[in-house]
């Protein structure tokens, strides 16, 4: 593998550097030159440690007409990251080893981005009987998060044994917060829109519920609790007070909820169906200065595809979900404040090294530094995109921002040094 | 107007013309030996009926036969939500066929909305979900026109299940719209969250409620909601909010009492007030008819041939 030299990124927002990048790694880091070596101009743009998704469903095994692991990791590649976490509820459901090992395998033979399964809490995501969390643990696929996302691990006795159970060897719970019960039926946020659309409401309550009695207990189990696209503004609250007490619980939250609202339902158009729901004007503010603020560690994309005879159709008969890869890195430097003097440093926290953090991935969410994995992205702060949902590169179309124009694009993004996009075009050969 | 999805996206212009027009249609058939005009010959109207109702299909269908149209009923007993033909293919099939206008009753709110997309005719809304029922509405105005000498100043009381009722949302909007005071009466649990900006008055307690109104409006209200938990029994539903004869003594004299139909009787109304002069039952299901052939041909012939 020849060398790769970047010329003149501005590292983080940092100020400009040379980053030569040599067997996968940096080599050196400063105003540098190099014979042979691959010369990438990143002149104008800007270097950042590649981005990690908490939260990506990638459809693959089961629901290959809408996502694969290649499709979805080239879409991961599109938008910037190099490392995706795959939830569980694929068909069969992640919920042993060899599903899990079965999933990483995939993405690694695809090459565009590393996949970390999530495995399921429960059996079938059925919510009554523990999965083999141990059995994932220790497989090729060193799973640490499980999640029953699709689903709220709603039984306390069950939170409260997976909590004690992943605590052995640092794993960790990400929940989906939602009482079931309060949720019957439920097709949008439960509010003014709700009450005059007619489609039954989805209560911010039934969200808040499950943080609360989550946070308590993780801090009466010690163990550690990631919650799910937090969707409202006292789930904020909550999370705010359980970190200041000490309690390990961590948080994200998805780009959709970081800009769109419940007003959108108005279209009855189910691409802006999604579970948690779309949410109030004020919410999304109080999300805003959440993430900003780090009361919200990450942003997640909860990307998930889906065919088109599942979005085109009555609202309550969709599936909820929209695509998110893509679009991603683009409203969270919207969220933070960007595009003019954004704040790369905050991008970098909340979409790379946070997220590695909370996922275990050690060689991901790093700042160039001589000896660190070369798994980065560069994006031109100053160029804009229109969406279109068919030059995505994932296999689905339910985007909700088809049309919008959005701020900042993806030059390139390395995967251990080897491009998987340059010049903001997906390359073909991506084998290491 | 080229669909009628809402009272909501009426203008007031628009739903008086609609109720003028209504009174038209009464008056060019009422008394004639054969009931029938001959404004919408040539031209296919499609029932697509995704829920079972003879009443509101049998109306719609006299209505559209007395403009002299085709009529296809369509009854579609699965939709996509039971993993039948998608609605979006139904859609297109009614497309193929050259329907030109296609009335929808779907369980689904916001489904005549969608067929909007994928047709080119009229979309008259039947009721959709808990959404939306306007001809209904419509109807209702035209009664209360007609009993009360007009909308403008009335008040009137809607009363029951608002949660579920797709009745109360379309009254709301329009009744207010044509200058009405609407009140919005009924245990809190089958109230929508969030309602303090609509243009009503809410109430808890019927009895107070009913002073100084013009029409009270009684909602059907399904037995099966107390295992929900709306309400503990239905005697306790019917002791609190059922309008029994007590109650109708209660009213000004000139008031009316109506109901969409069909009736529970001795739950939500009581069966000697259903039968009683001051309901207008029988009437709103007769006026039912003028309000859809006005609706449909207004729709198909945008006023032009009038």
């Amino acid at each position: 593998m020849t060398d790769l030299l970047i010329k003149s990124a501005d590292i983080v927002g940092k100020g400009r550097q040379d980053v030569l990048v040599r067997d996968g790694r940096v080599a050196e880091i400063g105003s540098l030159t190099a014979k042979d070596a691959q010369i990438v101009d990143a002149d104008g743009l800007v270097l950042l440690p590649g981005l990690v998704d908490l939260h990506t469903h990638l459809r693959e095994p089961g629901r290959e007409d809408a996502e694969t692991v290649y499709s979805g990791t080239r879409a991961a590649a599109k938008g910037g990251y190099t490392a995706v976490c795959a939830m569980a509820n694929s068909y069969p459901v992640a919920d042993t080893a060899g599903v899990v090992e079965q999933v990483a395998a995939l993405g690694k033979a695809a090459g565009y981005a590393d996949v970390q399964p999530i495995g399921a809490v429960s059996i079938g995501l059925e919510g009554k009987q523990l999965a083999e969390i141990g059995a994932m643990a220790h497989s090729a696929a060193k799973v640490r998060m499980f999640s029953d996302d699709g689903h709220c691990v709603s039984d306390p006795i069950l939170m409260r044994r997976a909590l004690e159970y992943v605590r052995t060897f640092g794993g960790l719970i990400a929940q989906h917060a939602e009482e079931p019960r309060l949720t019957e039926g439920a097709q949008m946020n439960e509010g003014a829109v709700s009450a005059e659309l007619g489609l039954p409401g989805w209560p911010a309550v039934a969200e808040e519920a499950i943080i609360a009695r989550d946070v308590l207990l993780a801090e009466y189990t010690g163990a550690r609790v990631h919650f799910c696209h937090v969707s409202t503004a006292r789930s904020v609250d909550i999370i705010r007070e359980a970190k200041a007490r000490g309690a390990k619980v961590t948080a994200e939250v998805c780009p959709h909820h970081l800009l769109l609202t419940d007003e959108a339902a108005r279209t009855y158009d189910p691409v802006y169906k999604v579970n948690p729901p779309l949410r109030r004007e004020s919410d999304v503010a109080v999300l805003r200065g959440a993430l900003a603020e780090g009361v919200i560690d990450a942003v997640a994309t909860d990307h998930a595809p889906h065919a088109p005879q599942d979005k085109d159709c009555e609202w309550a008969a969709a599936r909820p979900g929209m695509l998110g890869l893509e679009t991603a890195l683009s409203i969270t430097v919207l969220a933070l404040g960007g595009p003019a003097g954004a704040d790369w440093d905050a991008v970098a926290e909340r979409t790379s090294r946070t997220p590695a953090r909370i996922a275990g991935l050690e060689a991901h969410g790093r700042d160039p530094q001589p000896g660190t994995e070369a798994n980065f992205t560069l994006v031109d702060p100053a160029a804009t995109w229109t969406v279109v949902p068919e030059g995505l590169a994932s296999l689905s179309r339910n985007t909700p921002y088809a049309g919008m124009e959005l701020p900042v694009t993806v030059q390139a993004t390395f995967l251990r040094g080897r491009a998987t996009v340059l010049n903001g075009k997906i390359e073909e050969e991506t084998t290491e | 107007m080229k669909h009628l999805l809402t009272t909501k996206e009426l203008t007031r212009d628009e739903a008086e013309l609609i109720l003028d027009v209504t009174e038209q249609m009464a008056e060019a058939v009422t008394g004639r030996e054969v009931p029938k005009l001959p404004a919408l010959r040539g031209r296919t109207v499609v029932n697509l009926f995704y829920e079972d109702s003879t009443r509101t299909r049998t109306s719609f269908e006299t209505a559209a036969k007395r403009l002299s149209a085709d009529v296809v009923n369509f009854a579609a007993k699965t939709s996509s939500v039971n993993k039948g033909e998608s609605l979006r293919d139904t859609a297109l099939t009614l497309q193929a066929m050259g329907a030109d206008a296609v009335v929808i009753r779907h369980p689904a709110a916001g489904a005549p909305q969608r067929l909007t997309e994928w047709l080119d005719g009229a979309v008259l809304n039947a009721g959709d979900g808990t959404h939306a029922h306007p001809t209904q509405a419509l109807l209702d105005a035209y009664t209360m026109k007609r009993r009360l000498g007009g909308i403008e100043g009335r008040t009137v009381a809607i009363v029951g299940d608002i949660l579920h009722s797709r009745v109360a949302r379309s009254n709301v909007w329009l009744l207010s719209k044509l200058g009405a005071n609407v009140r919005l009466v009924g245990p809190p649990t089958l109230l929508p969250k969030d309602i303090d900006e609509w243009p009503v008055e809410i109430g808890y307690d019927l009895d107070a409620s009913l002073k100084g109104v013009d029409a009270v409006m009684m909602l059907r209200v399904q037995r099966e909601r107390m295992h929900a938990a709306f309400f503990p029994t239905a005697n306790e539903y019917a002791r609190l909010y059922g309008l029994d004869e007590r109650r109708m003594t209660l009213l000004p004299d000139h008031a009316i009492v109506m109901h969409p139909g069909p009736m529970n009787r001795g739950m939500e109304i009581a069966a000697t007030v259903a039968d009683s002069p001051r309901a207008t039952i029988t009437e709103q299901v007769t006026n039912g008819v003028w309000v859809r052939m006005a609706v449909l041909y207004l729709l198909l012939t945008n006023g032009e041939t009038r």
